[in-house]
């Protein structure tokens, strides 16, 4: 895939509000996503960050605004939740891949059940994902038996064997150790630079300067700051990002 | 010179010893007495009863304590000496103990060996035996048990036994193939093994044919339905009863702990309308009509045309109903199944489950026991399912969630997979006290293990023979029970391949 920056917008969020019971977690969130874009979204904890990309593909509901994936609405109708969900891809910070299957059935079960693909092609796509990730030989072993960044590779290998639109990473090395976050860095880092649209929360300052074409920094449910990286680090607009960025560049 | 310090203060003391062992408080001290006085008097009496065996005993005692205590003085430990120490003698009250326990066992295995063998009588002559016993003091009648063997393994089928064994040589021919294909990787994802699969999953249905049969006697099929009231019992009923429970309240379980567990508010929409369209179109012919016909005033024609509110009442309960129909009605179901003992289920399905059931439809009393005793199985065992699907953490679901799998798929491949794998030894634990629950169908006249063996001192030839019966039924459900438990720990480590 070439850099394809075409314009044409898959993500569409306008004015996007969600509550838990009282309190107003996203306050009026609007985003257009453009294919081939690479967006990093930082802020503090508790400013709904994760929870925003989460509203994307309906692990969390939004109760007011809309959203779109490739044209197809995000409402209550099942139908909708299952066309979108095909089309976004989502890494979690915990990897949750599934224990009781082998690496091979944990990527090739959506493709199987959902894509409909058959057993041969899948395993197929499996395993040159698995490639792409540097992990072919571990095709046949459980999780439990991988290490954390392994696992994380397996799980972006999962994701991707789908073929999404867009990519949503919530905090994908947070919970790795030190010596294993670079080699799934180096694994998003490629898949930016092959042109996939990726939403990605995460503390990496250095992944955010070099690879994002936008960051977006949030406060409080809402999205306080937007512009591009270099920009952003080197000549932050609110008071509030400048504290933010002084807070986490000093120490 | 620290050594050396240090190996004095850890020198046996006489002073410490007597200290944490008797003197450290009055109450320590009273027990320490009284216990050795018991050992005493315990002792003593099994010495006089049986001093051939007893005073080995209490010298071997005497001796490893002695050796032990060297051992401790000097510092010469070896393995023995303190595995003794650790496990036996590590003070005086488990010293004693230790004694007292050893005694008493050889006193019991005493006493039952020679009741069990020695002045027991193995005749199925109800003559000799009474002969054989009543010159010893006290011993079994062996007979009682060997000339009720069929009856208490099979009952009145013995008359069917091609049935049995039928049965056993399906078991027998499936588990001779499935040692070696389930064993060796060689086979995983083979074509045979998934027959094989199937053919165990088909099994329980097989054997239930084979026992119960089907269509008239007389015609060219072996298998013809029999009266199973009649010729089923003992271990055989019991057995049955408990197999048929499980299989058939494994599902229902597993359906009722997933809608427990359901999020789904009011109902689909297919389920309303339909619902009241039958019941509309059923009462318009079954009610409307005839009463249009003999109708004369204003009131009798909106009497017959009450029928065509329903679709106004399903719009209204449909727009306006957003409750949880599935959990409620599901927890509502458990718990009055929960809350009733089996005893209870046992007599309520005798007596009312006529009641459900549409005319010309009577299961026979076996029939309705099953009914009974596998709602009681399920409803326990959705609390046990429910159980292990709370253990699967979130994650499980947000990624099945993430990737659009659909709901089928996320439970079947993800979900139950790995609950049902956390709560085996829960189930396990309850499908072992369902096989011996089924003692309980002896109090609705089932002829089921333990009612045989009852029976057996009723009998002319066994008048008030009861111990020997009972030790042997006491061993039977022992034994499957134990089997149980023993297979639920290999399958546990089986599929522990691969558990993070």
């Amino acid at each position: 895939m070439a850099m394809d920056k075409s314009g044409e917008a898959i993500v569409t969020c306008v004015d996007v509000n969600k509550w838990y019971g009282d309190f107003h977690v996203l306050k009026g969130i609007d985003l257009e996503v453009t294919k081939g874009e690479v967006i990093v979204i930082l802020g503090p904890s508790g400013s709904g960050k994760s929870t925003f990309i989460r509203c994307i593909n309906r692990l969390e509901e939004h109760q007011e605004g809309q959203i779109h994936v490739k044209g197809t609405e995000l409402t209550h109708d099942v139908r909708n939740i299952a066309e979108i969900r095909r089309e976004v891809g989502m890494v979690f910070q915990q990897f949750n891949l599934f224990p009781h299957l082998t690496i091979l059935e944990n990527i090739t079960l959506a493709p199987i059940h959902v894509r409909k693909w058959n057993k041969a092609d899948s395993e197929e796509k499996a395993m040159k994902w698995l490639t792409r990730v540097g992990i072919p030989e571990q095709a046949l072993k459980y999780p439990g038996q991988l290490s954390g960044g392994q696992q994380q590779r397996v799980a972006i290998a999962r994701t991707l064997t789908m073929e999404p639109e867009v990519i949503l990473f919530d905090e994908p090395t947070s919970a790795l150790d030190p010596e294993m976050i670079s080699e799934v860095l180096d694994v998003m880092r490629d898949l930016a630079d092959e042109g996939y649209t990726m939403l990605s929360v995460t503390h990496e300052m250095g992944f955010a300067k070099t690879v994002a074409d936008r960051i977006i920094f949030m406060d409080g449910g809402k999205i306080v700051e937007m512009n591009n990286p270099n920009e952003f680090f080197n000549n932050p607009q609110h008071e509030r990002t400048k504290l933010f960025l002084s807070q986490i560049l000093n120490h | 010179m620290t050594v050396n310090t240090m190996k004095a203060k850890r020198k046996f003391d006489m002073g410490t010893f007597i200290r944490a062992n008797i003197t450290k408080s009055p109450l320590l001290a009273i027990w320490t007495v009284a216990l050795a006085a018991f050992a005493f008097w315990f002792v003593g009496r099994s010495m006089i009863a049986r001093p051939l065996l007893t005073i080995p005993v209490v010298i071997a005692w005497a001796a490893t304590i002695i050796w032990m205590v060297r051992a401790e003085i000097n510092k010469t430990h070896s393995p023995t000496t303190l595995w003794l120490k650790g496990n036996l003698y590590n003070s005086i009250t488990n010293a004693l103990l230790s004694l007292i326990l050893v005694v008493a066992i050889i006193g019991f295995l005493v006493g039952f060996i020679t009741y069990a063998f020695f002045n027991a009588s193995f005749s199925e002559d109800p003559a000799i035996a009474k002969e054989v016993t009543e010159a010893g003091q006290l011993g079994a009648r062996w007979g009682s048990v060997t000339q009720n063997l069929e009856n208490l393994l099979v009952f009145s089928m013995k008359t069917e036994m091609y049935r049995i064994w039928a049965s056993i040589g399906l078991l027998v021919g499936l588990s001779i193939p499935s040692l070696i294909i389930f064993r060796s990787a060689k086979f995983n994802r083979s074509l045979i093994r998934r027959i094989l699969t199937w053919l165990w999953i088909a099994s329980p249905f097989i054997i239930f044919f084979f026992l119960r049969g089907v269509g008239e006697a007389g015609g060219s099929n072996p298998f013809y339905a029999i009266d199973t009231e009649q010729l089923w019992g003992g271990l055989l009923l019991s057995l049955i009863l408990s197999v048929v429970a499980i299989v058939a309240s494994f599902p229902l379980g597993v359906l009722l702990a997933l809608g427990r567990q359901s999020k789904i508010n009011g109902v689909p929409w297919w389920l309303t309308y339909g619902t009241a369209a039958l019941l509309t179109a059923y009462l318009i012919v079954t009610f409307t009509l005839p009463n249009l016909e003999v109708a004369e005033t204003t009131g009798n024609y909106i009497y017959a045309l009450l029928p065509l509110l329903i679709p106004l009442i399903a719009l209204f309960f449909q727009k306006g109903f957003k409750g949880n129909v599935m959990a409620g009605a599901c927890t509502v179901f458990i718990e009055c199944i929960r809350g009733v003992p089996l005893i209870t289920l046992l007599f309520s399905g005798i007596l009312l489950l006529q009641l459900f059931l549409p005319d010309g439809w009577e299961p026979n009393k076996i029939g309705r026991v099953m009914v009974a005793m596998t709602v009681f199985s399920a409803a326990y065992l959705a609390e046990n399912i429910r159980g292990g699907l709370q253990a699967i953490p979130r994650g499980q679901y947000e990624a099945a969630d993430s990737l659009g799998l659909s709901t089928y798929t996320k439970y079947t491949k993800i979900v139950l997979p790995q609950a049902l794998r956390i709560v085996i030894p829960a189930i396990v634990g309850q499908f072992i006290g369902l096989f011996k629950d089924t003692s309980l169908v002896a109090l609705v006249g089932l002829s089921d293990l333990l009612n045989v063996a009852r029976r057996i001192s009723s009998q002319q030839n066994w008048l008030t023979i009861r111990t020997e019966p009972f030790i042997f039924i006491f061993v039977v459900y022992f034994v499957v029970s134990y089997a149980m438990a023993w297979y639920s720990r290999r399958l546990e480590k089986q599929l522990g391949v691969g558990v993070r």
